[in-house]
């Protein structure tokens, strides 16, 4: 674990050095984040002010959605995202046996180097947006509130995980991939909005089997004071489970990629 | 014209090449908009009232739909290509001038805009139809929409082509291209009917060339527009065409006297 | 034949003898294949629009034997030369050795390990290059990417900085290791992902390609370092190369496979001895000559400025050549070259 970390460490200082040899585009990178996050922001604004917005929830409330939502997809894609896009380009290329011959499982591997510095922009956009509206909202915020939304927050982060590691996982068990990619976010997208939105089914289906309640919809709930403990621990082990499913994915996809070759 | 032909046959088949993409996009336009019909309704539904800025639902979601439709059709590559083809110095970037330089893409980009046509926008006009409700509004309307609609490829092409003519003063040139592409889809009236910002950026908008590669086109399918005002976009669309293009020659005269006797 | 000559034909098949039979020096064996077998199935795509179309409804099926029945042994401290032409197999043995391939049947044992059953732990000992490929950071120097190396392999720091000076010296990289990745040439960066492979002291080291597309200088200097290593560290290495140059100056024993299949294995110098029977001979012509005439000389090309003859080294010596051609012409460059390897492996065959 520890030697996972200074890997880890070593890696995020040489993608940081990396980056800063193009101080300007990265900066322009950094403001082109910035834009694209302020996009669910703005949708939100907009609908609350040409409307009377989403039964049951204030404006203040599904802003603060857009902002978990930003603050978990970023959180996760700093640490996931170039992990996911490079594990593609190289299965296509044929070129993955260069990380087989790494002394390290593939996937701790693919994580330990796997930095993604332009996802600040967007965790940035999330916490900006979190802070602003928290004030606003008037909670009762007590220690185990606080407890439960960080734990939901952490699980978010880890559904998010799980998404980008499927994603890599098909990779190597499907060729052409890049637009299931867009599918799966796309998807995962529509935990935007409070689930409930989306009917019953919609918010089972979304609870349980593409559980993306959690990236925004439960944290919030949590925030709000509206879970039970039980409640919280059954979303956590479901978070967990997915995360499972996903690393199973991905064994099963590397020893594919070993038995077919490149 | 068999130059022109074999350009766009070779983005027929570029095209062809990635028809299990597309065909995927469908779906995945389906999830976006179904997203956006399921909130709606509630959202029409709090409200009360059957107009929300000017649209009713059916409207609402059948802009979504045309949105779509649209954006596929008006996409392209062109900053990416550009700045690639900049980068790597090909030697054609330094011996032909733009216009027969940006001839064969942009009859590439046609030819892999027709496959797109068939492959994606017709299929997804029968999904609008068949599950979001989307209208039909006329032969008049969709005449004229046809026509805005070419107008805005051809003008998203060179707005790229511009855009992409910067790299030859930038090393690395993607952070250029997202901020471009985060506003371009904010005031194209992808991500939002235009109408819904409030009256002083809708201003700003209008000067502005973006909302007519996708914004307007959809606003004349929907019939908002009367017959004078629509032949007036269709000018302002040409009139930004020729604008851009003379943009376009003369920062090529620029880069090429710049950076020819260099080497490149 | 003069009796010294028997003498070392006899010899050099004792020895072929002895070493297929694991006599004579006890050789530890580094690697070990056994009849081994590796399948593919891939589906074809077709190449035009209609075959575009097509494949969206119809798929068929090929399938390819890239290993037929290859056996296989390597001793500690050889350094193997890997030929054979594109597609016969190569990189798919290169790849069941390193154990990012399960073969279809038949085994593999390297270094005590079976390749892919235990492959985190295996290939800590092994290094890899894997053509022109790399790992190298593109806008950071090399040395970067050496230290991220020795976190990854856990190497101490002492002992690491005393093999990386060791590496340097020997590889000539002391400044370029300093450059960014992507201001050095093709051979600069070979020599970087060289030293990336052997950073972490590997007892066996695969070299797929290692010097192609890299100028003579670099990869004179690679030569060298691997045979400086091999000697000094006592490194196994199996390289795969289409450079005869490259298989000269390193390998004494070569396998040549061919369509999946090893159609020899032995040593350099037999093959050399009896299949390279041609030379071909390039000359650029100062100024035109007569029409030349040599026995045991075939013209491909003769004009004013150049000349290219195929030499059959069985009618005639090299010198002899090269002094007919001298005397006859005004040369200005003279270039003699081995036949392609294909052609070798077409006589052997034809064997």
């Amino acid at each position: 674990m520890l030697r996972w970390l200074r890997l880890w460490k070593n890696w995020a200082s040489l993608e940081l050095a990396s980056q800063m040899a193009y101080k300007w585009n990265f900066f322009l990178k950094f403001f082109g984040a910035i834009t694209f996050g302020v996009i669910g922001p703005l949708i939100a604004i907009l609908i609350y002010t040409n409307s009377k917005g989403i039964p049951g929830w204030s404006f203040e409330q599904f802003l603060l959605l857009t902002g978990l939502f930003s603050l978990a997809s970023g959180l996760s894609a700093f640490f996931s995202m170039p992990m996911t896009f490079h594990t593609i380009e190289k299965v296509r290329e044929g070129d993955y046996d260069v990380d087989l011959v790494r002394p390290m499982r593939p996937l701790s591997y693919a994580l330990a180097t796997s930095t993604d510095l332009d996802q600040l922009a967007e965790i940035l956009v999330g916490i900006s947006v979190i802070a602003y509206v928290m004030p606003k909202l008037g909670l009762q915020l007590a220690a185990a509130n606080i407890a439960a939304s960080l734990l939901l927050l952490l699980m978010a982060v880890v559904f998010f995980l799980s998404l980008n590691i499927i994603i890599a996982a098909f990779a190597f068990l499907f060729v052409k991939t890049y637009a299931l990619i867009d599918l799966f976010y796309e998807v995962a997208k529509v935990g935007k909005n409070p689930i409930t939105a989306y009917g019953k089914t919609g918010s089972l289906l979304l609870t349980y089997v593409f559980p993306v309640g959690l990236a925004a919809f439960y944290p919030a709930q949590a925030l709000f004071g509206v879970l039970s403990l039980a409640e919280i621990l059954k979303l956590s082990l479901i978070a967990l489970g997915f995360l499972a499913f996903a690393i199973t994915l991905w064994e099963l996809g590397i020893r594919k990629y070993q038995s077919a070759g490149g | 014209m068999s130059f022109e032909f074999g350009a766009m046959k070779l983005g027929i088949k570029e095209a062809l090449a990635w028809k299990f993409s597309l065909m995927l996009w469908i779906v995945i336009s389906i999830v976006s908009i179904g997203a956006y019909y399921l909130l709606w309704s509630a959202i029409y539904g709090l409200s009360g009232q059957s107009l929300i800025a000017g649209y009713s639902f059916r409207e609402l979601m059948t802009y979504f739909v045309m949105s779509e439709i649209v954006q596929t059709l008006t996409w392209n590559n062109v900053i990416m290509d550009l700045s690639q083809k900049i980068r790597r110095g090909s030697l054609i970037t330094q011996l032909v001038r733009p216009v027969e330089f940006l001839h064969f893409d942009f009859w590439q980009h046609i030819g892999n805009r027709v496959m797109q046509f068939w492959i994606y926008c017709a299929p997804m006009v029968l999904v609008g139809v068949l599950l979001f409700g989307l209208k039909f509004t006329g032969w008049a309307n969709l005449l004229l929409f046809t026509i805005t609609a070419v107008l805005a490829v051809v003008l998203n092409f060179v707005l790229s082509a511009l855009v992409g003519l910067g790299a030859f003063w930038m090393t690395e040139y993607h952070g250029i291209r997202w901020v471009y592409m985060g506003f371009h889809s904010i005031f194209s009236g992808f991500v939002f009917p235009l109408t819904f910002f409030p009256q002083f950026w809708q201003k700003i908008f209008s000067f502005l060339p973006f909302q007519y590669t996708i914004f307007v086109p959809i606003q004349t399918y929907a019939g908002k527009y009367g017959l004078l005002s629509v032949l007036g976009n269709m000018l302002i669309q040409l009139a930004w065409i020729i604008v851009l293009m003379i943009a376009i020659t003369l920062i090529w005269r620029r880069a090429m006297k710049q950076f020819s006797a260099a080497g490149g | 034949m003069p009796p010294v000559k028997k003498r070392t034909a006899l010899t050099t098949m004792l020895l072929m003898y002895s070493q297929a039979n694991g006599l004579g020096k006890a050789m530890a064996t580094a690697i070990e294949v056994r009849h081994l077998r590796k399948i593919f199935r891939t589906h074809e795509r077709g190449a035009g629009l209609l075959d575009a179309a097509k494949s969206l409804f119809f798929r068929k099926y090929k399938t390819i034997h890239a290993l037929k029945n290859v056996s296989l042994k390597v001793s500690e401290g050889e350094i193997l030369g890997l030929i054979g032409p594109n597609g016969a197999g190569k990189s798919t043995l290169i790849k069941a050795m390193c154990g990012t391939l399960f073969p279809t049947s038949g085994s593999v044992n390297c270094l005590g390990f079976e390749p892919w059953r235990e492959r985190v732990k295996y290939v800590a000992n092994i290094g890899a290059v894997f053509g022109p490929k790399s790992l190298l950071w593109w806008d950071l120097p090399a040395i970067d990417t050496f230290e991220f190396l020795r976190e990854l392999y856990d190497v101490p720091k002492e002992e690491f900085g005393k093999r990386l000076k060791k590496i340097i010296t020997l590889l000539d990289i002391a400044d370029v290791s300093k450059k960014p990745v992507r201001d050095l040439s093709l051979g600069e960066r070979m020599k970087c992902n060289l030293a990336c492979a052997l950073l972490h002291n590997p007892k066996l080291v695969f070299l797929d390609e290692p010097t192609i597309g890299v100028d003579l200088v670099s990869k004179d200097k690679i030569r060298k370092y691997i045979l400086e290593v091999n000697k000094e560290f006592g490194t196994t290495f199996v390289i795969t190369t289409h450079d005869m140059t490259d298989i000269e100056n390193l390998c004494k024993r070569i396998v040549i496979i061919n369509k999946g299949e090893i159609i020899y294995d032995g040593l350099l110098e037999k093959i050399k001895s009896r299949y390279v029977k041609t030379k071909h001979l390039k000359v650029k012509l100062a100024s035109p000559g007569k029409k030349f005439l040599l026995a045991g000389c075939k013209v491909e090309l003769q004009n004013d400025y150049a000349l290219t003859i195929e030499i059959n080294l069985r009618n005639v010596s090299i010198e002899s050549v090269v002094q007919y051609l001298l005397k006859n012409f005004k040369a200005a460059d003279i270039t003699i070259t081995n036949p392609p390897i294909e052609e070798i492996i077409k006589e052997i065959y034809r064997k």
